[in-house]
């Protein structure tokens, strides 16, 4: 998938002014608020945290509350799941109709 | 013949200042010559105008006593107590240390200006349960701090601070932190370790069309308190780019390559100095070490010299 990475290495999930494109399986799966509480650092680049340590690429890291993160993905899961099952249902009630 | 006195003397001489438990009674004496005071509820008594020479400084309450004996040459501090015991404390660089009783009272203290570890020694007048705690002063916020039970007069603990937890070094598997190493050997469990005398060496092996992928070598606990996982990796010939890994997963089932928290390519680098992963905004119980990612037919080494924590 696409993802966008600012200045900062933030991810986003749409493009915009300033933003660098990135492919990556990394977030294959994860919702929106997921990806976007996250911090990719491509391989070549280096990311200072705010107390000076720097850390090289490539790294995948959260700079939200992980637990926040994990939170929010579990939900977005559950709906999938829900939308999965209304789709199954949906599709056998158009076979059994011949639709 | 000795002349206990009550008082201290007066006049010319020198200033004797004496730190003790409070309320207690305070003697000195010389030759025949004794003064006695009560320290008062400070703890601190003053003799003046006491001539040079060697002096016995006794304190007595509660049943117990304790004896000194000083030279006197000019003004003197002593600091005497029923009970003494010591901490001797080794700290990291750049740092300061305080020792504090369980009330949360400074009992001593102690600064490193130096690039390196420094130990020094804390003196105790009580028993109970001391923290000692070390902060480092270039405003990173690291500290570390550990308890410290003393029971016994003249008793004497040793304790080391560092601002690392090791999970592995150089040969130590460091058991006593998140128990031993497990390993995940991946698809076609093509992945092996082999504990040398001083590194691990991971091993994956080739098969054809076998995606000998999502090895995990790793350990399960609480990194809430850090935040920084490294490691360190002396010789890589582990194939590919992203093929070797920091990684922190949810559970030991995890894919390190796919399926993580937070990962740090290794690649197929090698080096002294440690490759780093952001781990400040994961708290809780994770499982973390290095995973291995490989397409078929590829096969590699690594050693590792160390993991840990900061």
């Amino acid at each position: 998938m696409t993802i966008y990475i600012d200045n900062d290495y933030k991810c986003h999930t749409s493009p915009g002014a300033g933003l660098t494109a990135i492919e990556t399986d990394a977030f294959n799966g994860k919702c929106r608020q997921y990806i976007e509480g996250y911090r990719f650092v491509p391989a070549g680049c280096t990311w200072t945290r705010e107390d000076g340590v720097e850390f090289t690429g490539e790294m995948v890291a959260p700079f939200r509350d992980y637990s926040i993160l994990e939170e929010l993905q579990s939900v977005y899961d559950e709906q999938q799941q829900t939308i999965n099952e209304y789709e199954a249902a949906l599709s056998e009630i158009e076979q059994a109709l011949g639709v | 013949m000795i002349f206990n006195m009550v008082g201290g003397g007066g006049g010319s001489g020198a200033t004797l200042v004496v730190s003790s438990p409070a309320n207690v009674s305070v003697t000195v004496s010389k030759d025949d010559k004794s003064y006695t005071k009560n320290s008062g509820s400070l703890g601190s008594t003053t003799f003046k105008g006491l001539a040079t020479g060697t002096w016995t400084v006794t304190i007595s309450g509660n049943g117990q006593t304790a004896t000194k004996t000083i030279e006197i040459t000019a003004d003197y501090s002593i600091t005497i107590a029923f009970f003494s015991a010591t901490i001797n404390i080794t700290y990291p660089a750049n740092s300061t240390c305080v020792v504090t009783n369980s009330g949360g009272t400074t009992i001593a203290s102690n600064t490193n200006t130096e690039s390196s570890a420094k130990t020094w020694t804390a003196t105790v007048g009580a028993t109970g349960t001391y923290t000692v705690t070390a902060t480092a002063t270039d405003g990173s916020g690291k500290t570390k701090s550990t308890t410290v039970s003393i029971t016994t007069d003249g008793q004497s603990e040793s304790v080391t601070l560092s601002y690392e937890l090791y999970l592995y070094k150089n040969g130590d598997k460091c058991t006593d932190v998140g128990g031993d190493w497990s390993l995940r050997k991946g698809y076609a469990e093509g992945v092996s370790v082999s504990y040398k005398t001083d590194y691990a060496q991971l091993n994956v092996a080739a098969e054809t069309n076998q995606y000998m992928g999502n090895g995990f070598w790793y350990k399960n606990l609480d990194i809430t308190n850090y935040s920084k996982l490294c490691a360190i990796v002396t010789y890589n010939t582990v194939a590919n780019s992203g093929n070797l890994m920091i990684a922190v997963c949810n559970s030991a089932t995890d894919t390190p390559i796919s399926s993580n928290v937070a990962r740090k390519d290794i690649g197929s680098a090698s080096a002294t100095v440690p490759f780093e992963l952001d781990i400040s905004s994961i708290t809780g119980s994770k499982y973390i070490g290095i995973g291995t990612h490989m397409a078929e037919t590829n096969s590699g080494t690594a050693k590792i010299q160390a993991v840990y924590l900061v």
